[in-house]
């Protein structure tokens, strides 16, 4: 193995992008769209409201926690704000911040049921799941909205053009949502000091902790921010579609996770970046886009995506093993 | 004598709450008595619970394993649902027409052991990725239920598998001395899951391992 393969192989991050690049390869071989600027630009913006969670869910990972219930936060957000968008006719400047403040809420209370009550993080999510979705059901009867205003629901292109092929691209607003979402979470981990006490968290709560790390702000603040990404998600995911349907974003958790532990965030805590993240979702994008354009079947892809999971993870874990193993031996 | 019970109750392996469990369920019981007079304290109310109950029963004592040895397994019902589709298929589609008892019973007996085997090979399958590869329980059986699922959904292209033997459904409709069937199959059960989780060797192993890896 020559040595730049063997150092961009070293990381999670250079490994999924060797793998991203071979299969992109092979899609541009085997299928002339797939490689085209609008196929690109249509994979970022359906995957937009995937990455927004995804980033949420990250946070939350790397503080050493898991939640799951952020697909169901997601969808209360949304709908509160579609309700008061539609009956009360409140204002954008008013609806936005209100559906960005309920995800707010719903995630401080995990982290609050999380750290006072000193119950594992996925036994809470689990509950919460269940309370806020069936309470959003129990309350909404399962009626959708569908005359959001027009501010929500009309798409709002930033910049397009035409290529030489007569493709139209282009940049919608889920796409810089999508990166503004992608730069502020960067930010956080990596250029801030609560990011660096939230990844402390997650590698070891009992010495961050004597570190003077205050693990209650901690629990807040990963725990809010992934129920603020689902509020954006949730607002993010009604402009998209042109609706609030209670029940279209639930049962999509285990998808998001997935893309976020494919980018290396690992979840015993600690582990991970951005980068990674984004990296896991263009993989999951291109295999299912890729997969549709060579006429695989869609029944199939879930079988691709449990493979890709359990290969991927077992290199990491094998990984980790191996080296720990080889630390060990120098070490005697 | 209600002391020792108590305390018996309490005492059990692990952070225990049968304490809290039992008293909430008794005030269920009788909330539930007084606000439906007549309709909640009769033994139909309790035969269609006892109907309804075993489903979740048997997949609870399926997670109750590994979530004790530290873990957690979320291809649970994605491994119940293909192997029931197995069983199913293995029924529907081997039975001769106009098949005999004993043939209607050994083919019965070869789809429950397919499905069974079936079950155990998934389960070794997580069993070892877990174990041997330092993976996440989570992770792995994230993977496992979504490769279960689209195996099972690519199979059957989203259909049903029917046509089972009437003598087989009595396992799950039966009433056997006013008791349904699959609350007995519950019981047999729960009694296996608890003899090997506290009397032996390797139950007692699967509690230590939760405890400190």
């Amino acid at each position: 193995m020559p040595e730049w393969l063997g150092r961009l192989t070293r990381h999670t991050e250079g490994l999924l992008l060797l793998v991203i690049l071979l299969l992109g390869l092979l899609l541009t071989l085997l299928s002339p769209y797939f490689l085209t600027l609008s196929n690109f630009v249509d994979l970022i913006e359906s995957y937009s409201v995937t990455t927004v969670l995804a980033l949420g869910v990250f946070v939350v990972l790397v503080a050493g926690g898991i939640d799951i219930s952020f697909a169901a936060t997601a969808s209360v957000a949304q709908y509160v704000t579609a309700y008061v968008a539609t009956a009360w006719g409140l204002p954008a400047l008013l609806c936005i911040p209100l559906g960005l403040l309920v995800g707010l809420a719903l995630g401080c209370l995990n982290a609050a049921l999380i750290y006072y009550l000193r119950v594992t993080s996925i036994i809470i999510t689990i509950a919460t799941m269940s309370v806020y979705f069936a309470l959003l059901m129990w309350v909404t009867g399962g009626k959708s909205i569908y005359a959001l205003p027009d501010w929500w629901s009309s798409r709002i292109v930033l910049w397009q053009t035409e290529t030489a092929s007569g493709d139209l691209v282009r940049i919608t607003l889920p796409i810089l949502v999508a990166v503004v979402a992608a730069l502020l979470t960067w930010l956080l981990m990596t250029r801030s000091a609560a990011g660096r006490q939230l990844t402390a968290m997650g590698g070891n709560v009992e010495a961050a902790r004597r570190l003077g790390v205050d693990l209650a702000a901690m629990h807040f603040l990963a725990y809010g921010y992934l129920g603020l990404m689902a509020g954006l998600a949730g607002l993010l995911q009604a402009h998209r579609v042109g609706e609030a349907v209670p029940n279209a974003m639930y049962g999509n958790e285990l998808n998001v996770l997935a893309a976020a532990v494919l980018g290396g965030a690992s979840l015993s805590g600690g582990l991970g970046s951005v980068g990674g993240v984004l990296l896991g979702i263009l993989l999951l994008a291109m295999l299912q886009n890729g997969l549709n354009l060579l006429g695989v079947s869609p029944y199939f892809f879930q079988i691709v995506i449990g493979l890709v999971i359990l290969v991927s993870t077992s290199i990491t874990g094998l990984s980790t093993r191996v080296r720990r193993r080889d630390r060990r031996a120098a070490a005697a | 004598m209600s002391a020792t019970l108590i305390s018996r109750l309490t005492r059990g392996t692990g952070p225990s709450n049968a304490v809290g469990l039992l008293a909430l369920l008794v005030a269920l019981v009788l909330l539930f008595t007084l606000l439906l007079p007549g309709r909640f304290d009769n033994y139909g109310t309790v035969q269609s619970m006892m109907f309804q109950l075993p489903e979740l029963g048997l997949l609870a004592l399926a997670m109750v394993i590994p979530l004790i040895s530290g873990g957690l397994n979320l291809a649970i019902i994605a491994t119940t649902n293909q192997c029931a589709l197995l069983m199913a298929w293995i029924m529907s589609t081997w039975m001769p027409v106009g098949a005999g008892g004993i043939e209607t019973a050994a083919i019965v007996a070869l789809a429950l052991l397919a499905g069974l085997v079936l079950c155990t090979a998934i389960g070794l399958l997580t069993g070892f990725l877990v174990a041997t590869m330092g993976v996440h329980p989570i992770l792995v059986t994230l993977g496992t239920k979504s490769l279960i699922d689209g195996v099972s959904i690519w199979l059957t292209r989203g259909t049903v598998v029917s046509g089972l033997p009437e003598s087989f459904q009595w396992l799950g409709n039966g009433v056997l001395l006013g008791v349904p069937v699959p609350f007995l199959v519950l019981i047999l059960a729960a009694v296996a899951v608890g003899l090997v989780l506290t009397r032996t060797s390797f139950g007692i192993s699967i509690y230590m391992l939760g405890s400190n890896l």
